[in-house]
C-alpha cells in the first residue's frame, strides 16, 4: 500500500491529495463534455449506425447477404465473435487475478478495463444470435422448460456450453464491476445536486461508507475477485472448444483452450492500452495513469505475446508430429495458399511486433506503444480469421474447396462491434467515473505529515 | 321502430345527398343490423368450390398417396419408358419403367427434368396467327386452306411415334406436292447415309455395348448425349463387372478432340483432331483389312497417321476380340461412317455388337433432304413450310435459319416459344408429353405408349391430330392412337387377348414387344468403301458439341438443366469455352477469361468465357451447343434478389451464348466437321458458375505434404492389379475401422439400419441422380450468382476428379450425398439439437428445429450439407405443381442435407406396417438409385446380411471416404476398376 516506502516509483504522480482524485474524476462527468468527446461519440454513433443498418438489412434479408458459401460457414461472425469475447478477457483479469495477487497498479486501470470487458461482452454476444439464419429464435440455444415438446437443447455442443460461458462470465463481470463502483457512485451522488443527486443516490445503494460498510465491501469484493478468477481460465477455453471439438483439420487441436486463453489475454491488454492510452490524454489523465502503468502492460504484452507465438510454433510442431497428411496440409496451406496474407499478418502482428518492446526507446514512446497495441488488436482479429477460414476453405474433399470473400453489408457487421463497442464506452466514461477513487487513494503518495490512508480515508471522504 | 334516419319521423324523404345526424339509437341499430348481417353470412355455406374435383372418386386415386401411370419420356428421341409418380390428379416425379427393356429403370438428367416443364408458365396455351390468338377451327382452316396448294414440306425432328409417322404418310400422300423432311439438331445422318450403301438399308443399327469386349469409340459420346445413353450406359455398365468368379471389364479406348463424358470413362483415352478422324478410322480398317487378309480397298497411299494414336494396337486389340469388339463413331461425316462401317464388318460386328436386323428408330434425320429443303426454300418453291418439334431458325447456321421465311406460309407446331415460332404465320400449341396421348417406337418392333397424366393444362394438340384434322378425319386424340393399335400394332403382337385387354395391359406396363424387324442382318457391300480423301487439316477448330442438360437446345428454359453442374466442366448455366491447358497458357488467359471465337472471315463470332480442361486437344476449343436460346433472359428473376446479387441472366440477354452461329453452311448443308475459327482473348473476365474449384485429388504441389500429395476420397486400380492382389491394389485401407471402439455398440436393436453403396465401377457420372434427388426433395433452383458463390443446393453431387495430363489424363465420377455417419459430427454440434441419430442409423435433419447456426455444414467433412441462404423463390407459382408433397420446402435460414429419401422409407414402413409383411430388400428404392442407368447405387437393411448392400459392404472395392477419422459412414464406395494396358497407371487415387 505504500508505495513510495521502498524506493519504488509512485503509480500516481503529481502529488495528488485525496480531494484532488475526487475532483479530477468527477469534474469530467459534471462540466460539459469536450469537443473531443462529441467528435468521437460521432464517430462512434456513425459506425454504429452504419454498422446497425448492415445487420438490419442481413437479418430481414438472410445470411446470403455475407460472403459465406458451403464449404466457410462462418467468416465475420465468429472471427467477430472469438474477437470480442478476447478483448473481454483483460478487465478481469485486470480486476481479479491482479486484486488477488495485490497488484497496485491495476488501481488505475480496472474500472476502465472492466468497463470494456462488459461492452466486449456485449458486442460479443450479439455476434452468435446475428449469425444465426433464424436469429428470431435465439433463445431456443437457452435450456428451459417450455412448450415446444418440450424441446431441450443439447449439451453436447460446444456453441451451448459458450452460452453458459458467456452468460455466466457476462453476469459476474456485470456483478464485479457494479459492486466495484457503488463507493464512486456514492461519491458522485455527493457532489451532485438535483435530478443528478436522486439518481446517483439509487444507483448507490444509499451507500454510507461507515467502517462495517467498507469491511463488508472489501470481503464481497475479495469473494467476487475469486469467482470471476476461474472465468477468466474458463469462457476462452470453452470458446476454443467450438473449434476443438469439431473434426476439421485446424482446428481439431488440444493446445486450442490455453492457446485462446493467453491469446484473449493479449488481445485483452492490447485493447486495454490503446484505450487508456486515448483516455489518459484526452481527460488528461496522465497522472493516474502514468508511464508506469503503460511500461506494465507493455510487460504483459510481450509475455503473452511470447507465449503466443510459442503456441502458434506448437501447432504446426503438432501437426508435423501427428504425421496426419490433412494437418500438415492446414498448415502449408495457412502459410502458402490463398489466405497466406492473413497468416503473415498474423504472424507479424502478434508474433513479432511487441518483441520490439524490448527496445528502450520504443518502450519510451507512448506512440509507439499506441501503434504497437493497434496492431496487436489486429494480429488478433486475424489469428481468428486464420483459425476459422483458412481451416474451413480447404478441408478434406477437395471437390469441395472454395474461396471467402467477405461483402459489404459483412463489413458493416464488423463496423457495428466497434460503433457499439465505442458508443458505450464513450458513454460510460461521460457518465460513470473512469477511474476507481476509492482505490487509487489508497496508493497516493503519502504527503509528508501523515494521514490516515487507505479505505477508511477514502471512505470517510465520500460518506462527507 | 317509429323514428329512424330514413324518414326522419315528419314522413319526408330524405333526398340523396342529404346529410343526416344519425341519433343514439340510430346507430345503435346500424349496429345491430351490421353485427346480425355478419353472422347471418357467417352461417350461409358459400359459394362451393371444387374442393374435392371428383364427384365420382375414381378407384385408384386416393388424396395424399401416390400412384403410378407408365408412359414414355419425351426428352429426346431414346424414348425410354418412365413412370409417373402423381399426387392428387398431377404427375410430381418421373422414374424410369423397370419393365422397359431399353432403358430398364435407367432416366437420365433430361428425363427428369421433363416434370418441371410440364408446369413451364410459358408454354403455349392457344393457337396463334401472326401473334394473335385465335381459335382451334380457325387455325386449322387456315392450315387447310393453305396446304391445299402449292409445295408442302414438313419438317421435323426424328418422329419415334408409329402413329404418328402413319399419319404423317397419310398426309404426305403420293402426290409428290407434300414432303416430309427429318432433321435432328444432333444428327447422326452419315450413319444412316452409310448403312444405306453398304448395307443396302437407310437405318441406324441397334448397338450391344454388353456384348462388346473391346470398344473403339471415336468422338461418339454414347455414354452422353449420343443416341440413347441410358440403354448404352446399362449396356456398357453390363460389361464392366471386375467382382465375382468370372470378371469381366470390356476395354475402351475413345478417340476425341474434347474431354467427353464417355471419354472420361474411357481406359485408354487419346486426343484425335477433328481432321485426323477420317484418317484414323480408315487406317484403323486397312489394319483389319490386312489381319483379316482380304484384298485391300483402301489401297496402300493412305494418308499417314500419327503413331501417338496407337491405331495398330488398338487393331490388334479389336481383332483379337473379333466378333466381341465394336467401333463407333459420332462424325457426321458420310465416308468416316463408311469406314467404320467396313471396320466392324471386317470384325464381324454385325449381328454381334450391332445389329442391323432390329434397327434403332431413335434418329432418322437426313441432312440430304434438309439440304434439298433449304434449296427449295431458297428458289421460293415451298408454298407451305410446316415445322414440328424443331427450331430451325436456331439449330441451323444463320443464313440457313433465314431461309424459313422464304416459304408462303410458315406454321409452327410446338409446345414453347422459340426462334422459329417468333417468325411463324401461325402457331400450332403442341401438348407437353405427360399431358397427351402418344406412342413411341424407339427400336423397331418395341411400342411404348404414352398417357395423359394430368388434365390438360393447355390447349395443345399433337401432330398426328392436326394432320388427322387437315385430311378431314377428325377423331378424340386416344381415338387416333388406339385405332392405330387397333390396326397396326395389335397384329404384329400376336397377343391371344382382345385388343382391349392388350391395349390396357400395354399402357400399364407402358410398353409391348412385338416380334416386327427381328429380320436377318444384311449383307455387307464392300465396294461402296471409298478411297481415302484426307480432310482439310483446320489451324485450329471448334469442337461444337452437345451438352448434357441442354442436348439441342431443346431444354434451355428447364431451370433444374440449366442449374445442372455439366458432368465434365461442372460449370451451370452457361456455355463454356474450354481450351487445353498448354493452349490457354499459348493465349495467355485463365479461366473465366472471356475469348472471342470468330469464323475464319470474321463474320461471325461468339464471346465465350474460357474453361481450363485437361485431356483436351490442343488445337481446338470445345463448346456445347443448344446455350444462348431466345427467351433465357426469364431467368433473371431466378435467384435472389439483394444488393449484391447479380441476375442469373441480364435483361434481355441469353444464357451463355449460340455457338451454332458460328456453323458453317457447306454444299447446303448445316453441318460439317471441321469447323476453323480463330480464336483471341478479349482482355475482358466474368465469373464461371463452376461448382468444383479444385479438379483433382492432388492438392497444390507447393502445399503438398510429404505423404499427403494425393487425396484418397475416390481410389480406383488397373485391372490386372486387382485380379492379382485386391487388397494392395487398392491400398492397405484395411486398419481402419478394426479397432475397437472405446464405447461399446450398443445401439442396435433397431429393426433396419439402413446403409448406401455406390460402385465407382459403374458411375459413369451422368447426373441422372442430381435431378432426380432435386425432383423429389424440392431442391431449389438458386440461380447462376449464388453457384458461383458455391451456395448450390443439390443434396447429391458428382465430385468429378482428372489426373494426368494430355493423352493420360484419367477421370473418376464419385458421387457425393450425406453419408449418414453412425459418428456423425454434425449431430453433436448442433446446440438446439435439430440434427440428431435415428435408430435406424439415419442421420435427421429437423428443419423447423433449426436456428442456422451452420455448425454442422462446418464440421461435416464431406460438406454436403447446404444452408438456405436466402428465401428461395421458384420462377413461376405453377412450378409448386411439381413439389412433392412429402417433402417439406425449406425456409430461408435452415440446413438442409440429403435424408437418404426418408419419406420413401417412411412410406415403405407404412405400407409395410398396413399389409403385414415385411419389408423386403429393394422395395424401397431412394431417388438416386432410381434414376440411375447403371445401377451403381444400391440402397438397403444393413441388418439384413443377405441384402443388396449388405454383399456390397462384403465386397473386397468396399471401402468408406474419410473412414479413417472414425466418423463411421453408412455409404461403401466400391473402387473403380479400369482395363488400362500398363501397370505403371495403377494406383489407389
Amino acid at each position: 500500500m505504500r508505495t513510495d516506502a521502498a524506493g519504488v516509483a509512485p503509480l500516481i504522480t503529481g502529488g495528488k491529495r485525496p480531494a484532488d482524485v475526487t475532483r479530477d474524476v468527477c469534474g469530467p462527468l459534471e462540466g460539459r463534455p469536450t469537443g473531443l468527446w462529441y467528435l468521437g461519440m460521432a464517430v462512434a454513433l456513425s459506425a454504429f449506425g452504419l454498422g446497425a443498418l448492415a445487420v438490419g438489412y442481413q437479418v430481414a434479408n438472410g445470411i446470403g447477404t455475407w460472403g459465406l458459401n458451403r464449404t466457410v460457414g462462418w467468416g465475420f461472425d465468429i472471427t467477430n465473435f472469438v474477437f470480442w469475447v478476447g478483448i473481454g478477457h483483460a478487465g478481469t483479469l485486470i480486476s481479479a487475478v491482479l486484486l488477488l495477487f495485490r497488484q497496485k497498479w491495476r488501481t488505475s486501470i480496472n474500472r476502465s478495463a472492466e468497463a470494456m470487458t462488459i461492452f466486449a461482452v456485449i458486442c460479443a454476444g450479439l455476434y452468435p444470435v446475428i449469425h444465426m439464419g433464424r436469429p428470431w429464435l435465439a433463445y431456443w440455444v437457452f435450456p428451459y422448460p417450455n412448450a415446444r415438446g418440450p424441446l431441450w437443447v443439447n449439451f453436447r455442443s460446444a456453441l451451448l456450453w459458450d452460452v453458459f460461458a458467456i452468460g455466466t462470465y457476462f453476469t459476474i463481470s456485470l456483478v464485479f464491476w457494479y459492486i466495484g463502483l457503488i463507493p464512486d457512485l456514492a461519491t458522485v451522488r455527493d457532489r451532485a445536486t438535483g435530478w443528478r443527486k436522486k439518481v446517483f443516490n439509487v444507483l448507490s445503494f444509499g451507500w454510507i461508507g461507515s467502517a462495517r460498510t467498507w469491511s463488508r465491501y472489501e470481503t464481497a469484493c475479495v469473494l467476487l475477485a475469486a469467482l470471476a478468477t476461474p472465468l477468466v481460465v474458463s469462457v476462452h477455453s470453452v470458446v476454443s472448444t467450438d473449434f476443438a471439438t469439431s473434426v476439421i483439420p485446424g482446428w481439431h487441436a488440444t493446445l486450442f483452450p490455453p492457446y485462446f486463453v493467453i491469446g484473449a489475454v493479449f488481445s485483452g491488454f492490447a485493447m486495454v492500452l490503446t484505450l487508456m492510452i486515448v483516455a489518459r490524454k484526452v481527460m488528461r489523465f496522465e497522472d493516474y495513469i502514468t508511464m508506469k502503468h503503460i511500461h506494465a502492460m507493455c510487460k504483459v504484452l510481450v509475455f503473452t505475446g511470447s507465449i503466443v507465438g510459442a503456441a502458434y510454433l506448437t501447432e504446426i510442431f503438432t501437426a508435423w508430429y501427428s504425421g496426419n497428411p490433412y494437418e500438415k496440409f492446414v498448415f502449408m496451406n495457412r502459410a502458402g495458399g490463398p489466405f497466406a496474407w492473413a497468416f503473415w499478418i498474423m504472424v507479424s502482428c502478434n508474433v513479432i511486433s511487441p518483441q520490439l518492446l524490448w527496445f528502450k526507446r520504443v518502450r519510451n514512446s507512448v506512440l509507439a506503444i499506441f501503434l504497437l497495441s493497434l496492431l496487436v488488436n489486429v494480429g488478433m482479429w486475424f489469428e481468428r480469421f486464420v483459425i476459422i477460414v483458412t481451416s474451413l476453405h480447404r478441408d478434406f474433399l477437395p471437390s469441395s474447396w472454395a474461396g471467402y470473400v467477405p461483402t459489404k453489408i459483412e463489413m458493416g457487421s464488423l463496423i457495428f462491434g466497434f460503433g457499439l463497442f465505442f458508443t458505450l464506452f464513450l458513454l460510460f466514461c461521460r457518465f460513470l467515473p473512469m477511474i476507481a477513487m476509492f482505490e487509487v487513494k489508497t496508493v497516493l503518495e503519502r504527503p509528508a505529515q501523515a494521514q490516515p490512508v487507505g479505505s477508511l480515508e477514502a471512505g470517510e471522504e465520500a460518506a462527507a | 321502430m317509429q323514428q329512424d334516419q330514413l324518414n326522419r319521423g315528419d314522413g319526408e324523404l330524405m333526398l340523396p345527398g342529404e346529410q343526416v345526424e344519425p341519433s343514439r339509437r340510430a346507430f345503435l341499430q346500424w349496429t345491430g343490423f351490421g353485427l346480425a348481417g355478419a353472422m347471418a353470412t357467417g352461417c350461409s355455406r358459400g359459394p362451393v368450390r371444387a374442393v374435392v374435383p371428383y364427384l365420382q372418386a375414381s378407384e385408384e386415386i386416393v388424396p395424399g398417396r401416390s400412384y403410378r401411370i407408365a408412359t414414355t419420356c419425351a426428352g429426346c428421341s431414346a424414348a425410354c419408358g418412365v413412370v409417373a409418380r402423381c399426387r392428387d390428379g398431377r404427375p410430381v416425379k418421373l422414374e424410369g419403367n423397370e419393365l422397359h427393356a431399353l432403358s430398364r429403370g435407367g432416366l437420365c438428367a433430361v428425363g427428369q427434368a421433363q416434370v418441371l416443364s410440364l408446369y413451364d408458365a410459358l408454354r403455349i396455351g392457344v393457337p396463334e396467327e401472326n401473334g394473335q390468338p385465335i381459335a382451334w377451327e380457325s387455325a386449322l382452316t387456315r392450315l387447310s386452306g393453305s396446304s391445299k396448294n402449292g409445295k408442302l414440306r414438313l419438317l421435323t425432328g426424328t418422329i419415334t411415334s408409329p402413329s404418328t409417322r402413319s399419319w404423317i404418310r397419310r398426309f404426305v400422300g403420293e402426290s409428290g406436292d407434300r414432303a416430309h423432311v427429318v432433321h435432328d439438331a444432333l444428327s447422326a445422318s452419315a450413319i444412316l447415309d452409310a448403312h444405306e450403301r453398304t448395307h443396302g438399308v437407310r437405318a441406324l443399327p441397334s448397338y450391344q455395348f454388353q456384348a462388346a469386349r473391346v470398344i473403339a469409340s471415336f468422338d461418339a459420346d454414347f455414354l452422353g448425349t449420343w443416341i440413347s445413353p441410358v440403354a448404352f450406359a446399362a449396356d456398357y455398365a453390363a460389361g464392366r463387372r471386375p467382382d465375382g468368379d468370372s470378371p469381366v471389364l470390356s476395354r475402351h479406348h475413345q478417340f476425341e478432340a474434347r474431354m467427353s463424358l464417355t471419354g472420361a470413362a474411357a481406359d485408354e483415352r487419346t486426343r484425335l483432331a477433328p481432321w485426323e478422324q477420317r484418317a484414323a478410322v480408315a487406317e484403323l480398317a486397312a489394319q483389319l483389312e490386312s489381319r483379316r487378309d482380304v484384298a485391300s480397298r483402301l489401297g496402300e497411299d493412305r494418308p499417314t497417321v500419327d503413331a501417338r494414336l496407337g491405331i495398330e494396337r488398338l487393331a490388334d486389340e479389336l481383332w483379337a476380340a473379333r466378333g466381341n469388339s465394336l467401333v463407333v463413331c459420332g462424325s457426321n461425316d458420310l465416308t468416316t461412317q463408311l469406314f467404320v462401317n467396313y471396320a466392324n464388318s471386317l470384325l464381324d460386328a454385325y449381328g454381334s455388337t450391332l445389329t442391323l436386323a432390329v434397327p434403332s428408330l431413335q434418329k432418322a434425320c437426313s441432312d440430304a433432304a434438309v439440304a434439298e429443303l433449304c434449296r427449295e426454300l431458297e428458289a421460293g418453291e415451298v408454298e407451305t413450310l410446316i415445322v414440328s418439334g424443331v427450331n430451325p431458325a436456331f439449330e441451323w447456321p444463320d443464313e440457313l435459319g433465314a431461309l424459313i421465311r422464304r416459304a408462303g406460309t410458315l406454321v409452327v407446331h410446338s409446345g414453347e416459344r422459340n426462334e422459329t415460332t417468333a417468325q411463324a404465320d401461325l402457331v400450332l400449341p403442341a401438348p407437353h408429353a405427360l399431358e397427351s396421348w402418344d406412342d413411341a417406337e424407339p427400336v423397331a418392333g418395341r411400342f411404348s405408349l404414352s398417357q395423359p397424366t394430368v388434365q390438360d393444362l393447355r390447349d395443345g394438340r399433337s401432330l398426328r391430330w392436326v394432320l388427322a384434322q387437315v385430311l378431314g378425319e377428325g377423331a378424340g386424340e386416344r381415338e387416333l392412337l388406339t385405332e392405330h393399335w387397333r390396326a397396326e400394332v395389335f397384329p404384329l403382337v400376336g397377343a391371344a387377348e382382345s385388343f382391349e385387354a392388350f391395349f390396357d395391359r400395354a399402357l400399364h406396363d407402358g410398353w409391348v414387344e412385338s416380334s416386327r424387324g427381328t429380320g436377318t442382318e444384311r449383307p455387307f457391300d464392300a465396294a461402296a468403301i471409298p478411297a481415302v480423301t484426307p480432310v482439310e487439316k483446320a489451324e485450329f477448330a471448334l469442337v461444337a458439341h452437345a451438352s448434357l442438360g441442354m442436348l439441342d437446345g431443346s431444354h434451355a428454359h428447364n431451370p433444374w438443366l440449366q442449374e445442372l453442374p455439366d458432368p465434365v466442366t461442372k460449370v451451370t448455366w452457361d456455355n463454356v469455352a474450354s481450351l487445353s491447358e498448354a493452349r490457354a497458357e499459348a493465349l495467355g488467359v485463365e479461366q473465366g477469361d472471356v475469348v472471342r471465337i470468330a469464323s475464319p472471315d470474321g463474320a461471325r463470332a461468339v464471346e465465350l468465357p474460357v474453361f481450363v480442361q485437361r485431356g483436351q486437344h490442343d488445337d481446338v476449343v470445345a463448346v456445347a451447343l443448344g446455350y444462348g436460346r431466345s427467351g433465357t433472359d426469364r431467368f433473371k428473376g431466378v435467384g435472389p434478389d439483394w444488393y449484391e446479387g447479380r441476375p442469373t441472366v441480364e435483361e434481355g440477354g441469353t444464357v451463355g451464348s449460340r455457338v451454332e452461329a458460328l456453323r458453317p453452311t457447306i454444299a447446303g448443308r448445316p453441318y460439317d466437321e471441321p469447323i476453323a475459327v480463330t480464336i483471341s482473348a478479349t482482355g475482358r473476365r466474368v465469373q464461371i458458375a463452376c461448382t468444383q474449384e479444385h479438379h483433382t485429388l492432388e492438392v497444390p504441389a507447393h502445399l503438398a505434404p510429404k505423404g499427403g500429395e494425393v487425396r484418397e476420397a475416390a481410389r480406383t486400380a488397373s485391372l490386372a492389379d486387382f485380379l492379382h492382389d485386391p487388397e494392395h491394389a487398392l491400398g492397405a485401407h484395411g486398419e481402419h475401422g478394426k479397432h475397437s471402439d472405446l464405447w461399446p455398440d450398443d445401439h442396435g436393436g433397431a429393426l433396419h439400419r439402413w446403409g448406401m453403396s455406390i460402385d465407382l465401377n459403374r458411375c459413369t457420372g451422368c447426373s441422372g441422380c442430381v435431378v432426380a434427388c432435386q425432383a423429389e426433395n424440392n431442391v431449389p433452383v438458386v440461380g447462376r450468382d449464388e453457384v458461383a458463390r458455391h451456395r448450390e443446393m443439390h443434396w447429391i453431387r458428382i465430385d468429378r476428379y482428372t489426373q494426368g495430363f494430355g493423352d493420360a489424363t484419367s477421370t473418376v465420377h464419385q458421387p457425393m450425398f450425406c453419408q449418414q455417419c453412425d459418428n456423425a459430427p454434425c449431430e453433436a454440434v448442433c446446440p438446439v439439437l435439430a440434427t440428431v441419430h435415428s435408430s435406424e442409423g439415419l442421420n435427421q435433419q429437423v428443419y423447423n428445429r433449426c436456428v442456422g447456426t451452420r455448425y454442422c455444414a462446418n464440421t461435416c467433412p464431406y460438406k454436403v450439407r447446404r444452408f438456405n441462404w436466402f428465401e428461395y423463390p421458384r420462377e413461376a407459382e405453377n412450378q409448386n405443381h411439381a413439389l412433392n408433397p412429402d417433402v417439406t420446402v425449406r425456409s430461408r435460414g435452415v440446413m438442409e442435407k440429403c435424408s437418404f429419401c426418408a419419406q420413401r422409407i417412411q412410406e415403405a414402413k407404412s405400407e409395410a406396417a398396413r399389409t403385414g409383411e415385411p419389408i423386403t430388400d429393394g422395395s424401397i428404392r431412394v431417388a438416386c438409385q432410381q434414376s440411375c442407368p447403371t445401377q451403381a447405387i444400391v440402397f438397403g437393411d444393413l441388418n439384413d446380411p443377405e441384402s443388396e448392400v449388405s454383399k456390397h459392404y462384403r465386397n473386397v472395392r468396399a471401402y468408406g471416404v474419410l473412414e479413417e477419422i472414425n466418423v463411421k459412414p453408412s455409404v461403401r464406395y466400391l473402387a473403380k476398376i479400369t482395363n488400362t494396358a500398363d501397370k505403371e497407371n495403377s494406383h489407389a487415387h
